[in-house]
């Protein structure tokens, strides 16, 4: 931004420079309407005024699915699902490759690799969870069967998991269907981050977590 | 005779599994006669990483331990294996594909669980230490080259040189009392061993509680002072070093803002998270 600071013409290199994206004279300014730094977007002001999830002006927002929504009451933990460390994506996730066999990308119970969960001891010990138990993460929009990685490296109140699965497998056990291939975006809600624009909310959810059966009940599931 | 050693340096492993991905990668659906037979690839995996979580939120410490095959020198498995095992003159052991079909006993031989069972081959399998890519002339096996943050360091000495360099570097093996011999060795393999005791210090000044920096914490078992530390800008202190199962500790802090104390009972790590210094009767908090 030298350039700008010292009000010269935009001398970088540009793969394609659009004399369109200035307001004045080709180069000379930033590419906003006013051709400098805007703390108050001109162009938000211009579009979004009808959308209350990108005021101008940054400030706080409480989450619509966060651990002070009503949800909370149902759902008290805040899933948080990011990128996995292991795969890309879903590339190199299940489809038998060797990072299947990594202890902490899938942990194999009862015959099957299940993604991980990471959770707090605190949040482990009230629901009787131990290490690598299977259990239940669930909300409104579904059930996936994790095993349970306990551990202080994810604070009380959180659970962690991947966000990529290249596995989804909806069983039926006891007449309740829950999904066993690591598929945690069927509990991610759909709505983008903030209305009006393409960010995915794979964070902004809450989820309940209980200890499932034992890999027994469930290697007899998909026999029947 | 100069002889294969592993060195495996303990805090620079932060699990990203490349090194368990090579092995893989070399050995399953690949025969190497003489060296290894294929693995099965849903085997377990020869090269492992254990994890040891130390503390609570925010003191948490992570560490990680490669772990594979020792080719210990006094193995337990050569033992068990008779004829069917079998070291070579540089130190490696290896378990022959074609004498040891069948012999499921020995994976439950090594007291490190290192050995690993191919169902399919009907076979007991190892890291090999990349024998026969060292025999090519490979100066390093490939958990070391696919190591992003050297972990591991391959050297090739006689036992006497090697024993000093280990004296030298504070190079330990895994459980030496079992007298395998491991020619895996570890370095800073205090930060598995050892553990802690830490705490956060703050103190109400006015009306905002604030960390405490420079606070000096003592450690005490009974009367005797054992050692004594600062907190830091955070107000964190901690003492490292410490026995697993050590027993009854207690923590006195001291700081011109007042002081404060903790007794802890050491099995695991403990973080005594924040403690709050209280006013001394005399004000100024010494001691």
């Amino acid at each position: 931004m030298r350039w700008f600071a010292e009000g010269r013409r935009k001398d970088l290199p540009e793969p394609a420079p659009l004399p369109s994206q200035f307001s004045e004279k080709f180069g000379m300014g930033l590419q906003t309407p006013s051709g400098k730094l805007e703390f108050v977007p001109e162009l938000l002001k211009r579009h979004t005024a009808d959308n209350p999830e990108r005021p101008p002006l940054n400030r706080y927002i409480p989450s619509w699915e966060g651990l002070r929504s009503d949800l909370a009451r149902r759902y008290p933990l805040q899933l948080i699902a990011t990128h996995s460390r292991y795969s890309f994506h879903t590339h190199c996730d299940g489809k038998n490759s060797s990072v299947n066999s990594i202890d902490d990308h899938r942990a194999l119970i009862g015959g099957h690799r299940f993604g991980l969960l990471r959770l707090n001891p605190t949040d482990a010990d009230i629901r009787g969870i131990g290490h690598r138990d299977l259990v239940k993460v669930h909300n409104g929009r579904g059930a996936v069967i994790c095993a349970a990685d306990v551990s202080p490296l994810v604070s009380a109140g959180a659970v962690k998991s991947y966000e990529a699965s290249a596995e989804f497998q909806l069983i039926e056990i006891e007449g309740e269907r829950v999904e066993i291939g690591g598929c945690m975006n069927m509990l991610t809600p759909d709505r983008p981050q903030t209305a009006g624009t393409s960010s995915m909310s794979p964070n902004s959810c809450l989820v309940q977590v209980e200890k499932w059966r034992g890999a027994e009940a469930f290697m007899l599931g998909p026999a029947a | 005779m100069s002889k294969w050693n592993l060195i495996i340096k303990v805090g620079r492993c932060e699990n990203c599994q490349n090194c368990v991905i090579a092995a893989r990668d070399e050995h399953v659906g690949n025969d190497f006669p003489g060296y290894a037979a294929p693995a099965a690839a849903n085997a377990d995996s020869p090269i492992r990483i254990l994890r040891r979580v130390q503390g609570d939120s925010h003191m948490v410490e992570t560490t990680y331990l490669p772990v594979m095959c020792n080719h210990c020198d006094e193995a337990p498995c050569m033992r068990a294996g008779g004829g069917a095992i079998r070291k070579r003159a540089d130190g490696i052991v290896i378990i022959d594909p074609e004498k040891a079909r069948g012999r499921k006993d020995i994976v439950k031989a090594c007291p490190y669980k290192a050995i690993v069972w191919n169902e399919e081959l009907q076979l007991p399998q190892i890291w090999i230490f990349d024998a026969h890519l060292l025999d090519q002339g490979w100066p390093q096996p490939r958990c070391q080259q696919s190591c992003p943050t050297d972990v591991f360091e391959t050297v090739k000495l006689d036992d006497g040189a090697m024993a000093e360099k280990a004296l030298r570097e504070g190079l330990k093996v895994l459980r030496p009392k079992l007298g395998t011999k491991p020619r895996v060795w570890y370095g800073g393999l205090e930060r598995w061993e050892t553990c802690f005791i830490g705490g956060s210090v703050s103190a109400q000044v006015e009306d905002v509680v604030e960390c405490v920096t420079g606070a000096t914490a003592a450690l005490y078992v009974g009367n005797q002072k054992i050692a004594e530390t600062v907190s830091d800008d955070f107000g964190d202190f901690r003492f490292d070093g410490l026995a697993k199962d050590g027993g009854g500790y207690r923590v006195e802090i001291r700081h011109a803002l007042g002081r404060a104390w903790r007794n802890c009972e050491l099995g695991e790590s403990v973080y005594l998270g924040e403690v709050r210094l209280f006013p001394s009767a005399n004000g100024t908090g010494g001691a």
